[in-house]
């Protein structure tokens, strides 16, 4: 179960990582010239709607095409993606990522079948008119019969998330996706989920709680800190370094080792991630853009002008909280040698035996 | 269980989720220290579901392992790791390729 959704989710991210610039560019976009924005501007502010509907989409749909069939499963990607964008009315990330990489599939059916059979001479007409033909038809049958089902979909998705802010309940989400972090499902629950969810959220209000959620480098900073200060051997002696790679770096798997080879530090995780999603539901924070990745200075690019504060205060929250909570346990149980999973890599390692 | 000659290694691959973040990093310290054991091998990062289908030795996080092991070439030795820095099989797999060891799936 757990490398099914390993796999699903390093497809979805596979197409939204090559991506992020667009993302970022959108985001500062929109946080400079947007009404409440950090410098209001009419005119530059025209291209956030166009970017987030279509670019972003495309983009999206172009990779996923192709990861399965190269330039050519690029193409036919876009071409069916613009289908799922004009037949729906939010933006269609989801779809995107569903019809780039379907439509590249059905190309490189007809391809390995076809294209042995191709004259001498045919093979550029072959090659124009199949992708042209195809991707006509794809795009028709995704317009009409597939759209009304992505619209329903994202509707569902998108209420659901509402729901789950209106009613506070966005702290709880806080301990499935810690969990889901430390088993290295990081990336498929922030790019595949909640980046699409924050990118429909901040297009209505200029901001969006779901960048918060997985990415702050708040909680995984307190838990570095709390082995510098209780920890012991190499976790102590690797704690300064591993904060600067994850805190300013922004490469959290830096940290999911040290949750891992010491479970009940999950514990210290929960606090830190609880506290600060309940300051940022409560004080109604947000980000403009994703902020990949997870560092502090993602965080600080990608401030909205209102309530900038706010994000940051929820990032010291977590850390805090999270050092606390850290600490108390390191002290109450120690970590031991045969916790660590250090010997066990070692002794593995010897070549010849089995283990 | 995989194994190869440390002189037959012509190809290292380091696999994470995305192939964009922790890979690169682990990657460019593998690099440095290949670089000072005098190891030349050609060292490249992936996404663990992308693995080069050329790839000698696939290195990937235990948590990975399962997925990387199903992208990977048949005969390709998985050596897994646990720290993101300085983990001693990281060390270990350099110090094989540097004195000729044989090298065999952790």
């Amino acid at each position: 179960m757990r490398e099914f959704i390993q796999r699903v989710g390093g497809a979805a991210s596979g197409m939204v990582i090559p991506n992020i610039g667009a993302f970022i560019a959108w985001g500062l976009i929109t946080s400079l010239y947007i009404g409440p924005g950090w410098a209001p501007n009419e005119d530059l502010s025209s291209m956030v709607g166009p970017m987030i509907v279509n670019l972003l989409p495309l983009l999206l749909g172009y990779t996923g095409g192709k990861m399965i069939h190269g330039h050519r499963g690029g193409v036919i990607g876009a071409v069916v993606t613009m289908a799922a964008i004009v037949g729906t009315s939010s933006p269609q990330f989801l779809g995107a990522m569903l019809v780039g990489p379907g439509a590249a599939w059905v190309l490189k059916q007809l391809d390995t079948r076809a294209r042995d059979s191709v004259p001498e001479g045919f093979e550029m007409l072959y090659d124009n008119f199949s992708s042209g033909i195809l991707g006509w038809i794809l795009a028709v049958v995704v317009y009409r019969g597939l759209s009304p089902i992505l619209q329903a979909i994202t509707d569902g998705l998108g209420n659901f998330a509402a729901s789950m802010v209106d009613n506070g309940l966005v702290p709880l989400a806080d301990i499935p996706i810690e969990v889901a972090k430390v088993l290295f499902l990081n990336n498929a629950v922030n790019q595949g989920v909640l980046t699409p969810l924050g990118v429909a959220d901040a297009a209505e209000s200029g901001k969006s709680i779901f960048f918060l959620l997985e990415t702050n480098p708040g909680p995984g900073l307190g838990l570095l800190l709390a082995y510098w200060v209780a920890g012991t051997g190499m976790w102590k002696q690797s704690a300064p370094g591993s904060i600067i790679i994850h805190f300013f770096g922004g490469i959290h798997e830096i940290y999911f080792p040290y949750v891992l080879g010491h479970p009940i530090m999950i514990l210290a995780m929960w606090a830190g991630g609880i506290s600060a999603d309940l300051w940022f539901q409560v004080t109604n924070a947000g980000l403009v853009g994703p902020p990949s990745p997870g560092s502090i200075f993602a965080y600080i690019a990608m401030l909205p002008r209102d309530g900038a504060a706010n994000v940051l205060i929820g990032v010291a929250i977590g850390a805090v909280a999270a050092a606390v909570v850290g600490t108390i346990l390191l002290r109450v149980r120690p970590i031991k040698e045969t916790d660590a999973g250090v010997d066990e890599a070692i002794d593995t390692s010897i070549p010849g035996v089995d283990v | 269980m995989s194994s190869i000659e440390a002189a037959d290694v012509k190809k290292i691959c380091l696999a994470c989720e995305a192939g964009a973040g922790s890979s690169l990093m682990v990657k460019n310290s593998l690099i440095k220290k290949a670089k000072k054991a005098g190891v030349e091998v050609e060292i490249v990062h992936s996404p663990a579901t992308q693995i080069p289908a050329d790839t000698d030795i696939v290195v990937t996080h235990q948590g990975l392992a399962g997925v990387a092991k199903q992208s990977a070439p048949e005969n390709a030795v998985l050596i897994q790791y646990l720290m993101f820095m300085n983990d001693p099989s990281l060390n270990k797999l350099i110090k094989d390729l540097a004195e000729g060891n044989t090298i065999t799936s952790t």
